[in-house]
């Protein structure tokens, strides 16, 4: 068992898992399976299980952070901002929504759920921020899409980006977790630097490490999962 | 055998014998099943008609003879002719039970879909009489056991019996067995899940049939009851870990949901208590297995040892050991779990709610709808702590909860800081400004004002604290008006905002509960005082500068704030990774630096060859370019923290430039060489090739942006090991720290200059502790906003523990080369200031130059130079009534000047300063032998001497006896020459024979050890009085004489010096010093040494037993003289 993720193992995985989406046959233990190629781009994902960790004592761990490259560059955003931030969503073509659009909703529980699955995220400006749960409910919470913060003087392209390309680590009652790091698209090496980073941040979040890590599996959304650490 | 049977039943049944033969048939029906299937089929016909009598009149006393035969019936059937005719015999008991009406057809209810509970309540069983109840009941539990029966159709006979059977010990035994039934299925690691499905899904059919049926606050109906047991059931089930998944938390939620005040409140007591209960279970349930083990084991050391006993004895020690390994291996296997199978490890039952917000909403609108008689108060108060701990988990978004938290939370309300604690576990980061506003606003009217109690406000403060602990969003409102009114366009949005914060003024209500820091309670105060430390550590700006202390100041430098509502932190890459690349950096610049330097400064560029140009060594030109470094440093006056505030130096900015640039290689080199560092030994990308390795890594040169975008570069291009993480962990503390602590940085920043920022890091890793308590996210304990009335008596581990802590410290005080005073002496003597005094009639001036010039490089003896300049003897005396502070040595006053820049220069505060620290011993030992050399040279004064008394005059002796031993010599040079007033003050006392004035026959009357032996005292022997020879004695001060002069120091042993109890109050007691005690320099005249005997001094001073410093045996002076 190693004591941390080893670079070769992880580079070889990469490899197989693009070759794997990009049709091409590959290797599995002594099996060929082939490839195949699938009409949308498929994310790649990172599988983790815990060990030796226990829900109830040690302390519940979440982490938000950045990755270098975006993992998912098509994710809708919405704006729920004032007339401002309103006016430069349009400008830069992002979908966005006024308060009054939020009245319209009427706390109406299915409206709010169709918003919510509409977009992947959300935006609000800070005063509009604290006025989201009394107008839209506990939808969007629920759904845990709650918009972050767009201070008046950030800038909003830079702030979408930001967000698009942060994940997070949350364990619900399993212990396994599971975020995106990356999509077939993407170069070989943006998605080991990708993969390291979360596995690095990830290990920085638990008491112990490397050693509270069980497995980690690395897969695209239909291909064949590539363990990288035991 | 088997002839006698067929006899038996050949003679016919006669009724009279069948109680006898029963339990013989029973037997021969187990031995021959076959052979005796006659016999039982004709009991079995006797059964059925028997049942039939029975129905006839259901309430009529039964014969004995029936529950006998249904008991052998039961045992038989379910285990010799498993099948058809066990199952009619349950059957046919079932029947009796239900009532006949319902359901004969036993062998349509064979498993699969249960009816549901109304339709078919057993009203026979209410009728038939409870023996044959009892029967029927323990027959099949019977049958069960044996697997005769599946499970599912008796529980839904033995839950509908439960439900309506007024047969209290019957209920119980049914729940047992249901209970056992259950975990009997489970036992062993084998789990029939289908069937565990099957038995839950049934389960929750009964809950939430009661809770769609029955109304609140009716009365229990049958239907509340099963479900009761049901809910119970579950607990126990849960409690016992034989059903800890997702689905019977369901069941319990839906008994959450329940109306029926009973059913409702055993479900959250479930949840609000399981996992405490469950962590008792577990260490108990340790506990008695460890006690069973830790019997005595009789060695049989008294009695007859006999092999036997031997044997007995082996086992049972051996016995011992395995049951010890067991347990320890137990507690290893337990923490140490593999893989996969740790999933299996228990969340807290709260967490796997399946919809925690619509829960809560039932919940809570039933809170609301119910009248005051509805529920009871603790229901109440359960349902609220439910309702708070799920939104304070699941982070719901319920705004009605804190409408009606508020209303909660009179002055007079019962159990009022449950309900604060209620409200604190409601809170979480989602919660919308405002709502707490309210809360916070409604705790400082209803609890902080003057009007309440002590203990009120102190629970309110903490409460208040509390609640700003977990959202801090709150305290930032007022900033973020600020930035929102920046922007005009939203003007009435905007505008409307601020009127709205106007009414929630922050910065007033963090500054008045700050106020009550200094309240007259003592609770108050405390509470007082914990908020300050709070609004210190999270948003010191919001303070008043005088009450942001140390931290406070330290983090308000740094621009310490909240996050605001909604903002999210985001990590760029792993805590530190930054600063563990400095580490590592500024790790291998050392390396590099011990070997070969004189390489490396050839491909050197900039400012450095000219350094090195006019620099004599190595050695040199590194301590020219730490000086440029500090000056760099100094130019940039935020450390770490402020990135912004760069100094607009051009080198700053030349480092940022040079930090994109590394960057950009960066991107560019993963390409190519992505994967050379695989190996163990991590290389840093950073430092490639572009820049040196002399090129210091200045994290507090680069803006927060460069830093963050080099934590992303390290953490994604290496993977750390655990010690790295380990280190990193290490470094954030000490920035965490240094952020804190403005002396911290300063001594960190000084370390930089110096080139050893990380020096004072080890490699090695420390283990911190873990603690092993139950922490469930979002739940509060009312008892830890509770007011602390009183401080907490110590106990006496506790007492220990904080002496041993102390003494350390004390230890690593002195052992790093502080000396302390620890003299009784010295302490009474440190409070008075001396004023030096010349010499009787000048000193010689051969010796004032001598003394002038050394004074400089000594930094002592200011005294010297005045004792240098003559004062006429006739001013001796007014001199000697005006008191002067001296700068004399050892004084605090001595250390003032200059120490600032010897604390820069790395010497230490104010306290490691000062004229003991910097004094020179040989040097001081050579004026002291100059100051004895003076006897010899000047012999007008030896002359004098003689003429004045007779005798020598330079030299006296002490004859000290110990005890009864024979007294032994000591000789002491006395400087004659440059303190004639006390030497001859001395050499008097040691002539004086009659009336007892002399120093014969008195005592050594203390023994200080770090000091030396104290004696002298002519008038009372015991060191509380003393006068001088009546000949040096004044008019004005018949008793004492002034201090001569600080000529002599107390450089070590040996030396005799007078010991006065204030400024120029010498008399006749002296001290002979064991050691060094420059504590005593400045205040007492020393005027002699040893010149013989110091061995006698000792032997005394270390062989002699004193109690608290007072010898126990007499220590004489038998005689004393001068040579």
């Amino acid at each position: 068992m190693s004591n941390k993720l080893n670079k070769d193992i992880l580079d070889k995985a990469v490899e197989d898992i693009l070759a794997f989406s990009a049709g091409e046959t590959i290797k599995i233990g002594t099996k060929d399976v082939k490839g195949k190629k699938r009409n949308f781009t498929e994310s790649i994902e990172l599988q983790i299980t815990l060990k030796n960790y226990d829900p109830q004592r040690d302390k519940r761990f979440s982490g938000t952070f950045r990755l270098p490259e975006i993992p998912r560059p098509n994710l809708k955003c919405c704006v729920l901002g004032n007339a401002a931030h309103c006016e430069q969503a349009d400008r830069i073509e992002v979908a966005q929504m006024s308060a009054d659009d939020l009245k319209k909703l009427n706390k109406n529980k299915k409206l709010v759920k169709k918003l919510a699955k509409k977009y992947d995220f959300f935006l609000a400006s800070d005063n509009m921020i604290k006025q989201i749960p009394r107008l839209l409910g506990p939808g969007l919470t629920k759904a845990g899409k709650f918009p972050t913060l767009l201070a008046s003087g950030e800038d909003m392209q830079e702030k979408i980006d930001e967000v698009k390309s942060t994940i997070k680590f949350q364990m619900k009652k399993v212990m396994c977790l599971n975020v995106a790091i990356g999509h077939v698209g993407m170069e070989k090496q943006q998605i080991i630097v990708n993969t390291q980073l979360a596995a690095n941040f990830l290990a920085s979040l638990l008491k112990k490490q490397w050693q509270n890590i069980g497995q980690m599996f690395i897969k695209t959304t239909m291909g064949p999962s590539q363990q990288i650490f035991f | 055998m088997s002839t006698k049977g067929e006899t038996m039943v050949g003679t016919g049944s006669s009724r009279s014998a069948l109680p006898l033969k029963l339990s013989q048939l029973q037997n021969f029906c187990k031995r021959d099943p076959a052979g005796y299937r006659e016999d039982y089929d004709a009991q079995s016909r006797r059964l059925v008609s028997l049942v039939g009598i029975l129905l006839l009149s259901p309430n009529a006393d039964p014969s004995p003879s029936l529950v006998e035969l249904i008991q052998f019936m039961a045992a038989v059937s379910s285990s010799s002719y498993k099948g058809e005719e066990s199952d009619r015999i349950a059957a046919l008991l079932m029947d009796l039970l239900v009532g006949s009406s319902s359901g004969s057809g036993g062998g349509g209810g064979g498993g699969g879909v249960a009816p549901l509970l109304q339709p078919t309540l057993p009203l026979a069983a209410l009728q038939i009489h409870r023996d044959i109840r009892k029967a029927c009941v323990s027959a099949l539990i019977l049958m069960r056991n044996k697997g005769a029966v599946p499970p599912l159709r008796l529980l839904q006979l033995f839950f509908q019996l439960m439900a309506v059977v007024p047969d209290k010990n019957l209920r119980e035994c049914l729940y047992h067995h249901i209970v056992n039934d259950i975990r009997n299925i489970n036992k062993n690691g084998r789990r029939d899940e289908k069937l565990n499905r099957t038995i839950q899904s049934f389960f929750h059919r009964i809950v939430s049939a009661s809770a769609s049926e029955s109304s609140p606050g009716g009365e229990d109906s049958p239907a509340d009851y099963a479900a009761k047991r049901a809910v119970q059931m579950t607990c126990d089930l849960y409690r016992r870990n034989v059903w800890n998944d997702e689905r019977s938390v369901h069941i319990l939620a839906s008994a959450v949901s329940s109306p029926n005040s009973s059913v409702m409140s055993r479900a959250l007591r479930f949840f609000l208590n399981i996992e405490e209960a469950m962590a008792l279970d577990k260490k108990s349930s340790e506990e008695v297995e460890w006690a069973g083990a830790s019997e005595r084991i009789d060695l049989h050391l008294h009695s007859k040892k006999t092999k036997a006993k031997k044997r007995l004895i082996s086992k049972q020690i051996k016995n011992r050991q395995r049951k010890q390994h067991e347990k320890e291996g137990l507690a290893i296997s337990q923490r140490e779990d593999k893989g996969v199978e740790a999933s299996k490890k228990l969340f807290p039952a709260i967490e796997l709610l399946n919809d925690p917000q619509g829960l809560c909403e039932i919940l809570l609108k039933r809170f609301k709808s119910s009248g005051s008689n509805t529920y009871k108060f603790e229901v109440k108060m359960l349902m609220l702590n439910f309702v708070t701990r799920v939104v304070g988990n699941h982070e719901l978004i319920l705004l009605p909860l804190y409408a009606l938290l508020q209303r909660y939370m009179g002055g007079h309300q019962r159990d009022v800081t449950a309900i604060l604690a209620y409200a604190v576990q409601s809170c979480h980061s989602y919660v919308p400004p405002e709502e707490v506003h309210g809360i916070l606003k409604t705790i400082s009217h209803n609890f902080i004002t003057e009007r309440c109690s002590g203990e009120q406000m102190a629970v309110g403060i903490n409460a208040a604290r509390a609640i700003c602990a977990r959202v801090p969003s709150v305290l930032s409102v007022e900033q973020d008006d600020a930035d929102g009114g920046g922007d005009g366009e939203d003007g009435k949005d905007g505008g409307n905002m601020r009127e709205k914060s106007t009414a929630w003024d922050v910065e007033a209500f963090v500054r008045d509960l700050a106020g009550y820091a200094k309240h007259r309670d003592r609770s108050v105060s405390i509470a007082g005082r914990g908020w300050v430390n709070f609004i210190r550590e999270v948003y010191p700006s919001l303070l008043q500068g005088k009450h942001r202390g140390l931290v406070g100041a330290g983090l308000h430098r740094a621009g310490e704030r909240p996050l605001r509502y909604g903002e999210v932190r985001v990590a760029s890459g792993v805590e530190g990774a930054d600063l563990l690349l400095a580490y590592e950096a500024s790790k291998k610049r050392a390396e590099a630096s011990r070997d070969g330097e004189g390489q490396q400064s050839h491909d050197d560029d900039d400012g450095w060859v000219e350094d090195q140009s006019d620099g004599e060594g190595e050695e040199d030109d590194e301590g020219e370019w730490i000086d440029v470094d500090t000056v760099d440093e100094e130019d940039d006056i935020s450390i770490d923290d402020n990135g912004e505030e760069k100094g607009g130096k051009e080198d700053g900015w030349v480092e940022v430039d040079s930090g994109d640039e590394e960057d950009r290689t960066e991107i560019s080199d993963d390409d190519v060489d992505g994967e050379e560092s695989d190996g163990e030994a991590p290389d840093l990308v950073l430092l490639g090739e572009d820049d040196d390795e002399e090129e210091p890594m200045d994290l507090s040169k680069m803006s927060d942006k460069d830093r963050a975008k080099v934590k992303q570069h390290v953490s994604s291009t290496r993977i750390f090991t655990t010690a790295e993480f380990a280190k990193m962990q290490k470094l954030v503390e000490r920035q965490q720290k240094a952020r804190r602590d403005p002396r911290l940085a300063s001594k960190l920043k000084r370390a930089k200059a110096k080139g050893e920022e990380f020096n004072d890091m080890s490699d090695e890793d420390s283990d911190d502790s873990d603690d092993e308590n139950i922490r469930i996210k979002g739940a509060v304990n009312a008892t830890d906003i509770m007011a602390e009335a009183k401080r907490k008596r110590m106990s006496k581990a506790e007492k220990l523990e904080k002496i041993i802590e102390g003494r350390q410290k004390w230890e690593a005080k002195t052992t790093s080369g502080r000396r302390k005073m620890t003299s009784t002496i010295a302490r009474i003597l440190t409070r008075r200031h001396r004023l030096p005094v010349a010499p009787h009639g000048g000193l010689a001036p051969a010796l004032a130059p001598r003394l002038s010039s050394s004074s400089s490089s000594l930094h002592r003896r200011r005294d010297r130079d005045d004792g240098a300049r003559p004062i006429p003897p006739a001013n001796a005396a007014a001199v000697a009534h005006v008191v002067r502070r001296s700068m004399a040595t050892g004084t605090r006053g001595a250390r003032g000047h200059g120490w600032l820049g010897k604390y820069r220069a790395g010497l230490g505060g104010r306290h490691l300063q000062g004229r003991w620290h910097f004094r020179d011993v040989d040097e001081l030992e050579s004026i002291n032998d100059e100051v004895f050399a003076m006897n010899a040279s000047s012999a007008a004064v030896a002359a004098a001497m003689a003429d004045d008394g007779g005798g020598g005059g330079t030299e006296a002796y002490l004859d000290l006896s110990v005890g009864d031993e024979p007294p032994r010599r000591v000789i002491i040079e006395l400087a004659s020459a440059a303190l004639p007033r006390t030497t001859e003050n001395f050499r008097l006392l040691c002539r004086e024979r009659e009336g007892g004035t002399g120093y014969s026959s008195t005592s050594v009357y203390k023994i200080e050890k770090t000091v030396g032996l104290c004696l002298g005292d002519v008038v009372s022997n015991d060191g509380s009085g003393g006068r001088c020879h009546p000949k040096m004695g004044t008019y004005a001060s018949p008793f004492s004489f002034e201090d001569e002069g600080f000529l002599v120091s107390h450089t070590g042993p040996g030396i005799v010096s007078m010991m006065s109890p204030g400024v120029h109050r010498n008399d006749s007691r002296f001290l002979i010093t064991t050691t060094g005690a420059p504590q005593l320099d400045g205040r007492f005249v020393a005027f002699g040494r040893v010149k013989e005997g110091m061995d006698v001094i000792n032997d005394i001073a270390t062989g002699v037993f004193t109690k608290r410093g007072r010898p126990t045996v007499d220590i004489k002076v038998a005689d004393c003289g001068v040579l």
